[in-house]
């Protein structure tokens, strides 16, 4: 028989970011999200978060900073070992509105169980800027559990877990409720 | 034999805040701005910012902070469950202009105090006039989206239910709590 163990600490925020309470506590502590480029052209970023309930996430969204190109999209991937396997993704499609909260056209809904993710970001242009975390630098980052990939713009099916070599990331994420 | 669960994480303060629940993630976002004096945004608008209780937790009132003239229109506040159905609300209560007050004064009460077991909930306040001024952050590029902040207009007093709509360009997020004791030193 099965024993599914009580959840414990905080339950999982509405609107999902990549910036989870530990995250954003460090990040937090070391410098502020501001608007800039994006590290490496067509790399993609996993940033790990764990749900500790059963989710619903409907709308898919990112931070642009003060000025727009390339085709950005956003998903989410489960790990083993080294490789990353998407779950669901946005469609590609170019950077909007500056300075705004951008929402994605196309995501579909996706049920999330518990367990561990990674939430992925990628963007074909380095000239796109992102409201970004300062982390400062990429150690912080590894240390974070952040990974990346080259060469993953769209966002593949699968991706291969590589060491991350930016400083900063952007901030995006996912909402359970239609309004986000 | 009866079995009693540590406490995980839970905040030692006896007042819990809009400021606090959503800070780390505010500043990380790139808010690290003191509050200051705010028009409220639109007549009868309400806005809701989620916080979340790892163990249950009793609350018996309410308070906003003041700007430097909150007149004497009405406003209210309030707790929502993530589910954006009205836990319990103090009602229409009309302001006190004072500069700079914790209002209403010495902490309003709630008609029956209110456990909340471990889960998400929205603190609320709604307005009746942009007469009234509140101590209030303004980030920048939409972050209180990314916080999980919503607003809904036609919405005061407070709402059996609670319709969320995006926060859109407002920037605005009023200083608001909840206490977990009565506090008439507030």
């Amino acid at each position: 028989m099965a024993y599914d163990a009580p959840s414990t600490g905080l339950p999982d925020p509405m609107v999902l970011t990549n910036l989870t309470t530990d995250f954003a506590n460090y990040i937090a502590g070391v410098n502020l999200a501001s608007s800039a480029t994006f590290s490496v052209a067509a790399s993609a970023y996993f940033v790990p978060v764990r749900l500790t309930q059963t989710r619903t996430y409907t709308k898919a969204w990112w931070l642009n900073g003060a000025t727009a190109a390339g085709n950005v999209d956003v998903g989410i991937y489960t790990r083993v070992g080294t490789t990353l396997t998407r779950v669901v993704a946005s469609t590609a499609e170019a950077q909007g509105t500056v300075s705004t909260m951008q929402v994605a056209a196309a995501f579909a809904s996706t049920t999330l169980t518990p367990g561990l993710y990674y939430l992925a970001i990628s963007c074909t242009l380095n000239t796109a800027t992102f409201w970004q975390t300062g982390g400062g630098s990429a150690p912080s980052l590894r240390a974070q559990g952040v990974f990346q990939t080259a060469t993953a713009s769209p966002l593949p099916t699968t991706a291969t877990a590589a060491i991350c070599t930016a400083t900063r990331i952007p901030v995006f994420g996912f909402s359970e409720s239609a309004a986000v | 034999m009866t079995y009693t669960a540590g406490v995980q994480d839970g905040s030692n303060a006896n007042a819990l805040t809009s400021f606090f629940s959503t800070g780390p993630l505010l500043r990380a976002l790139g808010n690290n701005a003191s509050p200051a004096s705010t028009a409220w945004p639109a007549n009868n608008d309400a806005y809701a910012v989620p916080f979340r209780l790892s163990v249950p937790v009793a609350f018996v009132g309410c308070f906003f902070m003041a700007g430097t003239t909150p007149g004497t229109t009405n406003y209210d506040l309030g707790i929502y469950r993530d589910d954006f159905t009205l836990v319990t609300s103090l009602g229409a209560t009309a302001a006190v202009s004072t500069t700079g007050a914790v209002l209403p004064v010495g902490g309003g009460t709630f008609a029956t105090s209110v456990t909340l077991g471990r889960g998400r909930y929205f603190m609320a306040m709604s307005s009746a006039a942009t007469t009234l001024t509140a101590a209030a952050i303004a980030p920048t590029n939409q972050v209180l989206r990314a916080v999980g902040m919503f607003k809904m207009a036609t919405a005061h007093p407070l709402p059996s239910t609670f319709v969320p709509a995006s926060m859109g360009t407002t920037t605005f997020m009023p200083l608001m709590g909840l206490t977990t004791t009565a506090n008439a030193v507030l």
